[in-house]
């Protein structure tokens, strides 16, 4: 690669220059950054709640394990240090190759540079994983969080190790990698490649890789608050999560409309297509996804023995709410005050919990999305 | 200032260049033209080292891209294609981002802003790249792609979007760079209305291989011929 004199890895002034832009926006936006930590600060309490649930003898019989199989851990934290590292740079070294950097020159030590970066970034993670579990186990018991940190610091060291050895990504392998694979067509599961339409052929490809992946998380933090559910005669552990739920899903939901906009304006060459078109190329697959996890969740109350009439009622909510996720995606597809829309939805949504009605919030987001869509028609009427 | 030797890409089964040999020299615009899915993207790709490449040998200023990748990019100004740019930036962090990361001297950040000034991005600067159009996009992606105005200039289809006052502040612009005779521009084109002046050579590429070369002598007879068009002829060239 040659050397030269230290320069910043555009990547990392990319990276940077966005942390402040998200920052600024962040701040600019403080009733929806107040929302969102709001929200995430009551499902980690949640989180905690159904923690301190857990039977202590079973952590104690965990902790055994642990002592007693240190070498064993230590060598599957060495093995998955070493993977994980090597996967995170060969995705950073795509994530370049797919960049606006791609064809610029990379010396070594700039890559060098980046790649110390992230491994940096890695051990701080391993570091906080290990710290968290520590914590949650001396919420319980010092004496078994001691016992497990004392048992694990190998574990940790290994790993740690594995991430400062571990090789770097191969740029000239990953390229000849990239370039055969370009041709061929997309590998789509076999259910959803027969939703490809021919208005939008690559759509389903697109959607597979970043929005249902998106989404699925969004679904699945929300999905956590379900547990709370063990105790379905105690009033307050069943209203307290659906809230939340409710909450998450709707945030969600927002957050999804909101990116959803963006980007596929972004894919589609900041020329969105009509709303026809685009309805037909995401409906299929938000449909099967939509039907999917509220079947899941209905499921899930169910084994959980919530009340029949309760598994139905989040089963149907989520349905709207994904619902309301697309007609967002349609409604905002060319708004350029998209921002000033979501964060109108999030104050009303605000103001809704603090009113206690978080089971209306779908049905007020609706009546919001419908007022926002009349006067979307009637401004591009007028003009 | 660019050679090309027997160069072989291939993506997955398909052969997209074929022993391709190819030359472009220090002083000529050359307009690269070719049907849709010839592989003009993709010999751009090569050249910038962004495609494995199956054999062949690819020089740009003399540095062999298998062995001084770097200092071969170095030689290389490519202007970005509008897709490849990060929305959450806004136009004026995006020309710093790409003059900070080369270390290039204030006075290339000037001549940057002068560049795009001519193409009348100057009004959109503070705009975030997210909220522009495709044109401004791409007027973007070749301010920044040519900061620091390397020797040999890639422009994949570049005029594509630009309104027409600006497509023709560019090709003012291009054609000033090529009357100085530092440098080699080459632009992958559908529009063939530059060869009718502007080109001094154009090049077909079918079938992975620079099948016909118009050099500055061929165009001119064409030029001069009034029997003759000049797209016609290309157009012929390419079937």
């Amino acid at each position: 690669m040659g050397s030269m004199p230290a320069l910043p890895h555009p990547l990392t002034l990319e990276d940077q220059m966005l942390a402040r832009n998200r920052g600024r926006l962040r701040r600019e936006l403080w009733g929806q950054s107040l929302f969102v930590a709001v929200a995430y600060a009551a499902l980690a309490m949640l989180g905690s709640l159904l923690w301190l649930r857990v039977d202590p003898a079973q952590l104690g019989r965990v902790s055994t394990m642990i002592e007693r199989h240190q070498v064993a851990l230590a060598v599957l934290a060495l093995l998955a240090g070493v993977a994980a590292t090597h996967a995170r740079l060969v995705a950073d070294a795509r994530r370049h190759l797919a960049s606006s950097h791609a064809a610029l020159p990379i010396w070594r030590d700039v890559q060098a540079a980046r790649d110390r970066r992230l491994r940096a970034r890695l051990m701080f993670g391993a570091w906080l994983g290990f710290a968290v579990a520590i914590l949650l186990l001396a919420l319980h018991d010092r004496g078994v969080a001691w016992r497990c940190a004392g048992a694990l610091r190998w574990s940790l060291a290994a790993a740690f190790l594995a991430i400062v050895f571990a090789p770097g990504a191969n740029v000239r392998a990953v390229l000849a990698l990239d370039t055969a694979r370009r041709a061929r067509p997309a590998s789509l599961p076999r259910w959803l490649a027969r939703m490809q339409r021919p208005l939008l052929p690559h759509l389903p490809q697109w959607w597979w890789q970043r929005s249902a992946s998106l989404w699925l998380r969004g679904r699945a933090a929300a999905s956590l608050a379900i547990g709370l559910l063990l105790a379905p005669t105690d009033a307050a552990a069943i209203l307290v999560p659906i809230s939340v739920l409710m909450l998450m899903a709707l945030l969600n939901a927002l957050d999804v409309a909101h990116r959803l906009g963006s980007e596929v304006e972004s894919a589609l060459a900041q020329r969105p297509p009509s709303a026809r078109v685009l309805l037909l190329a995401l409906r299929p697959l938000h449909a099967a996804l939509s039907l999917a996890t509220a079947a899941f969740l209905a499921l899930l109350l169910q084994l959980l023995q919530a009340p029949t009439a309760l598994a139905m009622l989040v089963a149907a909510a989520l349905l709207l709410l994904s619902a309301i996720d697309l007609r967002l995606a349609l409604l905002l597809r060319r708004e350029p005050h998209r921002l000033t829309l979501v964060r109108t939805q999030v104050l009303l949504v605000l103001a809704a919990t603090a009113g206690a009605m978080p089971l209306l919030l779908p049905l007020l987001a609706l009546a919001l999305l419908i007022a926002c869509e009349r006067r979307l028609r009637a401004e591009s009427a007028h003009a | 200032m660019l050679e090309i030797e027997d160069l072989v890409v291939r993506r997955g089964d398909r052969l997209v260049l074929d022993r391709l040999h190819w030359r472009v020299e220090r002083g000529e615009w050359v307009g690269l033209i070719g049907a849709n899915g010839t592989g003009k993207s993709t010999l751009f790709a090569a050249i910038s080292g962004l495609v494995a490449l199956r054999s062949g040998r690819v020089r740009v200023c003399g540095q062999d891209l298998a062995t001084e990748l770097n200092r071969a990019r170095a030689s290389c100004a490519v202007a970005i294609a509008p897709e490849r740019l990060p929305d959450g930036l806004s136009v004026r962090q995006f020309i710093e981002l790409v003059h900070a990361s080369r270390a290039l001297p204030t006075a290339a950040l000037a001549q940057s802003l002068e560049l795009a000034e001519t193409l009348g991005l100057t009004p959109w600067i503070d705009a975030g790249i997210g909220a522009c159009s495709l044109g401004t996009r791409q007027k973007l992606g070749i301010v920044a792609g040519l900061a620091g105005r390397a020797p040999l200039w890639l422009l994949d289809e570049s005029l594509n979007g630009l309104d027409p006052v600006s497509a023709f502040a560019f090709k003012q612009f291009l054609a000033a760079q090529q009357r100085r005779g530092d440098t080699a521009i080459v632009l992958a084109t559908h529009g063939l209305e530059l060869a009718e002046r502007l080109l001094t050579r154009v090049c077909v590429l079918r079938d992975g291989r620079i099948s016909d070369d118009f050099t500055t002598a061929r165009l001119d007879a064409v030029r001069a011929d009034p029997t003759q068009s000049v797209e016609a002829t290309l157009v012929a060239a390419m079937r």
